[in-house]
């Protein structure tokens, strides 16, 4: 029960931090109507917007990042078998072989099927 | 020490979806690959039948008569479904994403296989989107098709919502518990808690499943995704849903939450009424099909409330009937569709004269639906019913019979368009592969009627784990 | 070998096996079908009416008993006593005539037509023979399909209205029996009659009532019983006339058939509480049905209400418990079969000729085809109770049977007969005598194989009339069965005039 406690303060502190903003922003928020066109604009930290929002990336960005967290999950999963790789012994070995094999195949795929290609 | 030999099936499919993957890089035909991938899933089906039936992998993961029973549903499925896939994929244009095709199907086989042996929350849900993400791929793989986008997002958006309940509940199940190990929770700390985070569990398995009220997705996928992949996801995702419910029931709720009967009764009550008369007015026949299968998750939630190894063992003959009899019958319209039919009641009319043997297996499978004796569909509902009224559950055979009733018409309108409507011109030449599997599907549904026991004797031998 | 020794499991497995095999004849080679069929019911019927000389005697002959589904205690258990005999007899005559009479009339999907009349054979034969619960209900359930597709497929116009009210009304039905079969079955851990009987009559009684009432709508939407018999007339009339013959003269039987064999049995006290109710039905049966056949113009619809009335004088005579009356219930069963479906054959051949089942249609038929007015006045004279054909002796022996219990109902169903006179003699003064209006092309009279039809039809009219004895004896087993189940639970001042007389009794010399 008192490991939890920790949780209920943080989940307590969360409400009242969310709670006290939106209360204060009532509060200190100037009432009726706006005056002033700038006030009706987006907020963009005083500088005036220019464009929309919505801006099309090419999709390949897209495909670069996807192979990006591929490595990087496949580090992310490297380092603690990295620190651990005696005790784990050749079974370890083995399955990392056979997870880093798993991914390299992902990226035979990526490469075969033209995902490297900026053309 | 690991039982690696527990993991045998799994490790199995993993290494042949990877080989089929890689090899689909190479210049080896795409015919070839589908070949493979069907004589390799039928080897690890065979191959099944010499494992031992009983082992752990950690805590974890538990390989028991039960598992092992659905995971060959599991095969079977993927099985029929890559034999209708590689004609289907040639009429539709997608033969270039076979490889993927065939990657994606194993994937979910093995999550849906993953699935029926998890035993702590964690494994169960990687296996749980290991079944669902492939699933939101294939429903897609059908690019050219106009309807794909919109099949395919329903699932997904579906799809993951189920997930982010269930996990959720995951969550919440071990605050209250303070471990994710079925087997290893001791005390509940925080009743409210564990109480919500079984409903939202059961909110995951139920999207999963396609119960009541979360099957709103299933009629559009079904329509928009190709015909094969609806095949699978008709079957396998829901028979692995029952199988976790089922082994959440004996290993978890019973332990905890006490009584569960009440409200599956509702829900499996509110789900064949809901499934049984949404499929009446239907035109479509994957929407038909599709309603009805909502109808029979119905039933099979029926013995779920029953709640007794008995009826788990009539569930899982249930599941083997409905295996044979929808998978089939999704064949069958998949078969109609690559001769550029519509799959609708009009698009079936006569088909008694355009492709007799075609119709007469569609015969079987409705009436397998439908629950005619001597074909495999009435045993299913028979021995479900019965299960039912062991427990007492008089009140759910009585519905669960008289909706049976209901649904006889709509299977027997479907007949009436491919059998008593005669116009309709031009015979069809279905392909053999398609013809194969049907033909398969058709020929199990019927002699399995006639000697059910060398299907329900297993059943029941495969519930005595528990 | 004990399976295949079995001549029951015979005539049960050969027509459905012969179903399956002309799959393989191909589709265009209508001629061999025809004759191929035609023999195989041949054979059929000689079959079954070897299983005859094994009566009269107690018990079950031809018993096989095979464990199915061990989990469930359902069991492949066949045998038939007197009254399941005569029933599988009348099945293999008629569907036999049936393929005599549809071999020059069925025109479209000729292969699918023999399919489903073979199925239908096989698995109605099932049903009599069935002694298992389960195997019944199976053979119960199967039947309906080739029945649906008969009138679906070969029907008349509305014949897909039919068809489907036809199976959804049996279906229907079939959830309380469905409920009932599991619940027993549940109960006693086996589906075997003998050891049901045990265990049902010791439930409790509100149960046992329950479960009557679940088994008695199922066999009464069969037979049909009065408030339930709304799907008869259309299924009747829009069936191929085939399909009319074997529904009036086989399936309406199965109703009779399974209260005999299960209703009343297992619950033997219920159903004695219950007679008067069931009774009343009968002669509101007998009545209703009279007066409906009064009005029709439909030929085929009035013979279907005249079906109707005469089921009421079957359930009339069954549950009055008496030994006149079970004996002629039973009788009337199989003399409905014959007449029934013999006036069907006349007005399926009147519609070939006319395409018309209206009467007005017809009139002077006399003159044109003497042949075939001289047998339909004997039929509709057999189905009116004329004495000296069948029908009397089993309407005679049901209203005796009314008469021991009630007085007033026993009144009722005589008034019934009359009526029957009328609308009967009413048709057969429109169709045969009448001059009609405007002159018509004349008839031709019966062909050989429409001639063949009636024949044997007309042999066991006038020879059930005359000397039933024979028949009445293959009952005897079955009745004095019935009757002692029921004799402990009927009251003291009841038993003794049910008991006398101590044998069959003798109508006729």
């Amino acid at each position: 029960m008192e490991s939890f406690a920790g949780v209920g303060l943080t989940f307590l502190a969360a409400v009242l931090f969310a709670g006290a903003a939106v209360v204060a922003s009532r509060i200190l928020s100037p009432r009726g109507k706006p005056t002033d066109r700038a006030k009706l604009e987006v907020y963009e930290s005083g500088v005036i917007p220019r464009q929309d929002a919505h801006v099309r990336f090419p999709i390949r960005f897209y495909l670069v990042a996807l192979l990006f967290l591929i490595f990087d999950v496949e580090i992310a999963f490297l380092y603690p078998w990295a620190l651990r790789v005696k005790e784990l012994g050749v079974v370890g070995v083995v399955e990392i072989g056979l997870f880093v094999g798993m991914l390299l195949a992902a990226y035979v795929y990526f490469w075969r099927r033209g995902g490297l290609q900026w053309q | 020490m690991l039982q690696w030999t527990t993991l045998s099936l799994e490790l199995g499919l993993l290494a042949l979806a990877l080989v089929l993957f890689v090899l689909d890089l190479t210049r080896v035909s795409r015919r070839l690959i589908t070949l493979l991938a069907g004589l390799g899933t039928f080897a690890l089906f065979l191959f099944s039948f010499t494992v031992p039936s009983t082992g752990t992998f950690t805590q974890a993961f538990i390989l028991d008569p039960f598992a092992l029973f659905l995971k060959r549903i599991f095969l079977l499925a993927a099985l029929l479904t890559l034999m209708g896939a590689s004609t289907y994929a040639r009429v539709r244009n997608y033969t270039a994403r076979m490889g993927e095709f065939i990657l994606l199907v194993l994937l979910a086989t093995l999550g849906a296989m993953a699935l029926v042996s998890a035993r702590d929350f964690l494994t169960f849900f990687v296996a749980f989107e290991l079944l669902s993400l492939p699933i939101y791929a294939l429903a897609a793989i059908e690019k050219g098709n106009p309807l794909a986008p919109e099949g395919a997002l329903k699932v997904f958006l579906f799809g993951s919502l189920s997930s982010v309940a269930l996990f959720l509940g995951i969550g919440l199940l071990y605050a209250a518990t303070g471990t994710t190990f079925w087997t290893r929770i001791h005390t509940v700390l925080f009743p409210v808690l564990f109480q919500l985070g079984v409903v939202l569990l059961l909110v995951g398995i139920g999207f999963k499943i396609a119960m009541f009220p979360f099957y709103m997705w299933v009629p559009d996928t079904y329509e928009a995704a190709p015909t094969p992949v609806v095949a699978f996801l008709s079957v396998a995702p829901k028979a692995a849903g029952i199988g976790v419910l089922f082994r959440l029931y004996f290993e978890f709720f019973s332990r905890w939450q006490g009584d569960l009967t009440a409200w599956i009764t509702v829900l499996a009550a509110v789900t064949m009424i809901a499934g049984n008369l949404m499929a009446l007015p239907q035109k479509n026949l994957k929407r038909l099909l599709a309603y009805s299968g909502v109808a029979h998750i119905g039933y099979v939630l029926t013995a779920v409330a029953a709640g007794s190894r008995f009826s788990a063992a009539m569930a899982l003959f249930y599941f083997v009937a409905y295996l044979f009899s929808n998978m089939g019958a999704f064949l069958a319209v998949a078969a109609l569709e690559t001769q550029g039919v519509e799959p609708t009641l009009e698009g079936s009319r006569n088909l008694i004269r355009r492709s007799p043997l075609l119709a007469a297996a569609f015969l079987v499978f409705l009436l397998s639906l439908g629950g005619i004796p001597f074909v495999l569909g009435f045993w299913g509902k028979l021995y479900v019913f019965l299960a039912a009224g062991k427990a007492g559950l008089w009140g759910l055979v009585f519905l669960g019979a008289l909706l049976a009733v209901i649904a006889l018409y709509y299977y027997l309108n479907v007949a009436r368009w491919m059998f008593i409507v005669e116009e309709g011109e031009g015979s069809l030449h279905i392909p053999g592969s398609l013809l194969a599997a049907v033909g398969i599907a058709a020929v199990v549904v019927f002699a399995g009627g006639l000697v059910p026991q060398w299907l329900v004797v297993p059943a029941v031998h495969a519930v005595m784990g528990f | 070998m004990v399976f295949w020794g079995n001549l029951l499991n015979w005539v049960i497995w050969v027509p459905i096996v012969a179903a399956f095999v002309l799959l393989l004849i191909p589709e265009q080679r209508t001629r061999f079908q025809g004759w191929a069929v035609l023999a195989v019911t041949l054979v059929e019927f000689f079959l079954s009416t070897a299983l005859l000389r094994a009566f009269p005697r107690a018990g079950y002959a031809f018993t096989l008993d095979l464990s199915w589904i061990p989990p469930l205690g359902a069991g492949y258990r066949i045998g038939v006593d007197g009254l399941s005999v005569l029933l599988i007899v009348l099945t293999t005559l008629l569907t036999f005539l049936g393929a005599v009479y549809s071999r020059e009339v069925i025109r479209k999907h000729v292969r699918t037509y023999w399919i489903a009349l073979l199925l239908l054979e096989g698995l109605l034969i099932g049903v009599f023979a069935a002694r298992d619960l389960l195997l019944f209900f199976l053979f119960w359930e199967a039947m309906l399909l080739p029945m649906f597709l008969l009138i679906g497929i070969w029907g008349h116009e509305r014949r897909l209205y039919a068809a489907f009210k036809f199976f959804l009304y049996t279906m229907a039905g079939s959830v309380f029996l469905l409920a009932g079969v599991l619940y027993l079955g549940l109960k006693a851990g086996t589906f075997d009659l003998d050891a049901l009987r045990g265990v049902a009559q010791n439930l409790p009684l509100h149960v046992q009532t329950l479960l009557f009432l679940g088994f008695m709508i199922a066999f009464a939407i069969k037979v049909p019983v009065v408030p339930f018999h709304t799907w008869l007339p259309d299924a009747h009339v829009e069936a191929p006339t085939v399909g009319s013959v074997l529904l009036a003269g086989v399936l309406l039987k199965m109703g009779t058939y399974g209260m005999l064999r299960f209703a009343i049995p297992f619950f033997p006290s219920v159903a004695v509480r219950q007679a008067s109710l069931w009774m009343a039905l009968g002669v509101a049966g007998i009545l209703y049905g009279a007066w409906m056949s009064w009005v029709q113009k439909d030929m085929k619809r009035l013979i279907a209400y005249s079906s109707v009335a005469h089921m009421g004088f079957i359930l009339l005579g069954m549950f009055s418990f008496t030994v006149y009356g079970l004996s002629g219930g039973m009788l009337q069963m199989l003399n409905h079969g014959i007449s029934t479906g013999a006036l069907f054959f006349s007005v399926g051949m009147l519609y070939e000729r006319r395409h018309s089942r209206l009467m007005e249609a017809f009139g002077g038929v006399a003159r044109e085809m003497p042949v075939f007015a001289t047998i339909l006045g004997i039929v509709a004279m057999s189905s009116l109770g004329l004495p000296g054909l069948n029908g009397f002796v089993g309407e005679f022996l049901s209203l005796l049977g009314a008469f021991q219990r009630s007085h007033l109902l026993g009144a009722l169903g005589v008034a019934g007969v009359i009526f029957a006179a009328v609308y009967l003699l009413h048709m057969l003064r429109q169709v045969l005598f009448l001059t009609p209006h405007q002159p018509r092309e004349p008839l031709m009279d019966l062909n050989p194989r429409e001639f063949f039809v009636f024949l044997p039809l007309l042999i066991l009219i006038f020879w059930i009339g005359v000397y039933p004895r024979p028949f009445l004896r293959v009952l005897d087993a079955p009745v004095a069965e019935i009757q002692r189940v029921i004799r402990p639970h009927l009251s003291t001042s009841l038993q003794t005039r049910v008991q006398e007389p101590q044998h069959t009794p003798e109508v006729y010399p």
